[in-house]
């Protein structure tokens, strides 16, 4: 099981990954990126689109 | 609180926003300009050269402190070290985009509109009656970006305009596709360099290295703030690998050694030539919202405040027809098309044949392009050009016809 990790630090706020996701999953008001994780279904386009690679898909350890 | 009712509510406060925005009131209709970012023009997402100065003039001259450089030229690093020089004198400017948003939004504000930063439409109704209701979330800023909703209000507005940039928000509330497709943006960064590095009045560009092929490296001087906005952009990748942050860092270092690196910006630009439908019933696009970029420059700035006017223009056609219809408003697209969007339509052919070349028959081709130049571009000159490079001439030729 992956999931979207944003990472703040490397972020340039551009919302470019706004742009690009195909099912209206991402979000920026302000300078703050929103993910709705029900609707994002960890294609991995926004990971390859960021200019800076802060948007990950990482796995989730379900080792639980 | 804002009013409850406009005749034209423009959301996004960058150049095509703004020009729309500032005709429209000028024209005598009670507009209302929204800004989701709490500072307009902030974060800045762009190289900043813009060459079609006729463009940005529209309202006469640009306040000069807008302005860093004027451009006078354009150089060309080509692959297998062949260089294209191409004089040009007044072709362009390098702007600071930190101010001239902001300028154009006020040069907006002074004309009547009410300019509210801090406000994102939410929602887009469908058409009601008269009208389409713009749900709009207003907050507060901290002052240093970050903004927390304070109230919600619906707006009606007999007219919506998005002028919402790359991320295509407001397109896709009223069914528009505006997605960005991957294959047909570029993902790009700036960043500002302390110093001039290249030559000054000019645009340098490195294009056709393998490292870089679907794009461009760029080096764009800002002589006002002596600074070099040194950036890159290409083709969203198809599979995983370095990001263009990474490429140009590498290759500042490579070029530029020890550079100084004061700030980087980023972006996503549509190279994908118009969208095939951009307005609807009491709605249009402006700008990157609508792919009005260049597909081969990426350039969007000029662009975006021909769309802005052009779409203004329209809307006021239609307020008088009492028709905002989209059948009415297709007028606007149709204009649009043949100003610039046909120019659109044969770079977008041109960077295909350009990226499809193989490597010997693109330094082939990028010599002709240098004997022409070199030429002083006079067409005699260009017929004398040698043998070998005459079949990239030839298929240069048979692409454009």
């Amino acid at each position: 099981m992956k999931r979207l990790v944003h990472d703040r630090e490397k972020c340039l706020e551009c919302a470019g990954c706004v742009g690009v996701c195909p099912f209206g999953a991402l979000d920026m008001f302000g300078l703050d990126l929103q993910i709705d994780m029900e609707k994002c279904k960890r294609c991995g386009l926004c990971t390859r689109a960021c200019p800076v690679g802060a948007l990950k898909l990482q796995e989730v350890g379900d080792a639980g | 609180m804002l009013d409850n009712e406009y005749d034209v509510i423009v959301i996004g406060a960058g150049p095509g926003g703004s020009v729309a925005a500032r005709n429209l009131s000028r024209l005598g209709y009670k507009t209302l300009l929204l800004e989701k970012r709490e500072r307009i023009g902030y974060p800045v997402r762009c190289g900043e050269a813009s060459t079609n100065l006729a463009d940005l003039q529209t309202y006469g001259p640009i306040d000069e402190d807008c302005i860093e450089t004027i451009i006078n030229g354009l150089f060309i690093y080509g692959p297998d070290g062949v260089n294209i020089e191409v004089p040009k004198p007044n072709t362009g400017l390098m702007l600071n985009r930190l101010k001239f948003d902001p300028w154009l939004a006020h040069l907006a504000a002074n004309d009547g509109v009410e300019v509210v930063t801090c406000a994102r439409a939410t929602s887009v109704s469908d058409v009601l009656g008269d009208s389409r209701i713009v749900r709009v979330s207003l907050g507060q800023g901290d002052g240093n970006g970050k903004v927390t909703e304070t109230s919600t209000q619906e707006i009606r507005a007999k007219m919506v305009i998005g002028a919402d940039g790359v991320e295509s928000q407001i397109g896709r509330m009223v069914g528009l596709k505006t997605a960005q497709i991957p294959s047909l943006t570029c993902t790009g960064v700036d960043i500002e360099v302390q110093g001039l590095l290249t030559k000054p009045d000019y645009l340098t560009f490195w294009q056709g290295h393998d490292f870089i092929n679907d794009g461009y490296i760029w080096s764009f001087p800002k002589q006002r703030s002596n600074v070099t906005n040194f950036g890159a952009g290409f083709i969203v990748p198809n599979k995983p690998g370095p990001n263009i942050y990474e490429v140009t860092l590498e290759w500042l270092e490579k070029l530029f050694p020890g550079a100084k690196i004061n700030h980087t910006v980023g972006g996503l630009v549509p190279v994908s030539g118009f969208l095939k439908q951009y307005t609807l019933d009491r709605f249009a696009l402006v700008g990157d919202a609508a792919h009005h970029t260049n597909p081969l420059t990426g350039g969007g700035i000029a662009a975006a405040m021909r769309a802005g006017r052009f779409c203004a223009q329209r809307v006021d056609e239609g307020f008088k027809a009492h028709d905002l219809s989209q059948k009415f408003l297709q007028g606007y697209e149709k204009h649009c098309y043949s100003y610039f969007g046909r120019v659109h339509d044969f770079e977008l052919k041109f960077r295909k044949f350009l990226l499809a070349l193989n490597k010997p028959d693109q330094i082939g081709l990028y010599k002709v392009l240098q004997g022409f130049a070199l030429s002083g571009y006079k067409k005699r000159a260009f017929l004398k050009t040698p043998i070998q490079t005459s079949k990239y001439l030839y298929r240069f030729l048979k692409f454009k016809g």
